[in-house]
């Protein structure tokens, strides 16, 4: 009885952290007149947190009036409910900090340095969809390695 | 009293091994600082990343003509109280410009960094009987540039309670130096946000 008691107030302590959390509702237009470029991924996974936690919706390409190649990667922080975000309360991880970078590739496979290739911070509440945009450098590079990492700045 | 030395000496040899070795980190990595009083490197790169996309992407820098345009790194103003050294954004704008085979970037005219004063000096040699005459850079031959990449950071300090906050505002134009229009614009805006201790 006594343990059942401990459980239940430890469940509800919970649930009253986690609903201090705030998440996002998105609304959108259900028929889209756009006809996106899709681009076919490929991944490789070393953090399986990190990828449960950012959900790929959509990868599309286009060319730029400037004749560039622009990308862009769809993402969702999946960090909702509430399981999750107990967790992102204990670890002090809401919102949820990464680090991201494009890396591009020219037509002989070369990596193309650029001021792009920096790792840049973004921050996503729960349940939010950002789109990571990445411009080639040049109309030379057509390909690209788009880099995901949990932000573990002023956290070591 | 000698337990009392020798838990002071653990305490000390203790406290000593909490330090870390120096080593080297990725500037914009997930390993370095992020501080609220300051511009951290990770905060340039986003700056000088999505200024040059959005520069490339516009085309902006394009000619009709199909000749390169020449573009000058002119002054990008601190409007903050912090010493910023702007070299470090205009340097990685310079490479993107360079890397962008839409334009080029003079270094004959310029702000601070982006000046080479060498290219003037080289020219006054023409009355110096040291130097073999044929050989001395002649006048006229410098290309005046088409465009010019100026630019402003602003600051704005909150503080509520022990929490402190920081918001910065990187503002960038590129001018036709032609008609004085601006072709593009971007701001690019991030903020920084602490709670000090209670001790």
């Amino acid at each position: 009885m006594r343990k059942s008691i401990i459980a239940v107030a430890i469940a509800a302590i919970g649930m009253l952290f986690a609903g201090c959390q705030n998440t996002v509702n998105t609304m959108e237009n259900e028929e889209k007149a756009m006809r996106p470029a899709i681009v076919d991924t490929k991944h490789f996974v070393s953090d399986s947190f990190c990828n449960n936690r950012l959900k790929l919706l959509s990868f599309r390409k286009s060319i730029s009036q400037g004749g560039v190649m622009v990308v862009q990667a769809e993402l969702r922080s999946e960090r909702y409910g509430f399981f999750p975000e107990i967790w992102s309360w204990w670890r002090n991880d809401n919102p949820y900090h990464v680090l991201y970078r494009f890396e591009w590739l020219d037509s002989n496979g070369m990596n193309v340095a650029t001021a792009g290739s920096d790792w840049v911070p973004v921050i996503f509440i729960p349940g939010e969809t950002k789109f990571l945009r990445g411009v080639a450098p040049n109309s030379r590079c057509n390909d690209f390695v788009l880099s995901v990492v949990e932000d573990g700045r002023n956290r070591n | 009293m000698k337990y009392l030395g020798i838990l002071s000496a653990l305490c000390v040899m203790l406290a000593g091994g909490c330090g870390t070795a120096a080593h080297n980190i990725d500037p914009s990595g997930p390993e370095a600082l992020v501080t609220v009083s300051s511009v951290d490197p990770a905060e340039w790169s986003m700056v000088a990343s999505e200024a040059m996309k959005s520069l490339v992407e516009s085309g902006a820098l394009k000619r009709e003509d199909g000749r390169k345009s020449i573009v000058m790194i002119s002054r990008v103003r601190n409007y903050t109280l912090l010493h910023l050294d702007m070299a470090i954004l205009t340097g990685k704008l310079r490479q993107g410009i360079q890397m962008s085979g839409q334009a080029t970037v003079t270094s004959a005219i310029g702000y601070g960094a982006n000046l080479d004063e060498s290219i003037r000096a080289v020219r006054d040699l023409e009355n110096d009987d040291l130097f073999n005459q044929a050989t001395v850079q002649k006048r006229g031959t410098v290309i005046a540039p088409d465009l010019s990449l100026a630019g402003m950071v602003l600051q704005q300090q909150s503080v509520s309670g022990r929490k402190e906050e920081s918001y910065y505002m990187f503002h960038l134009t590129l001018t036709d130096l032609a008609t004085g229009i601006a072709i593009w614009e971007k701001n690019v805006d991030f903020a920084k946000q602490a709670e000090r201790p209670i001790l």
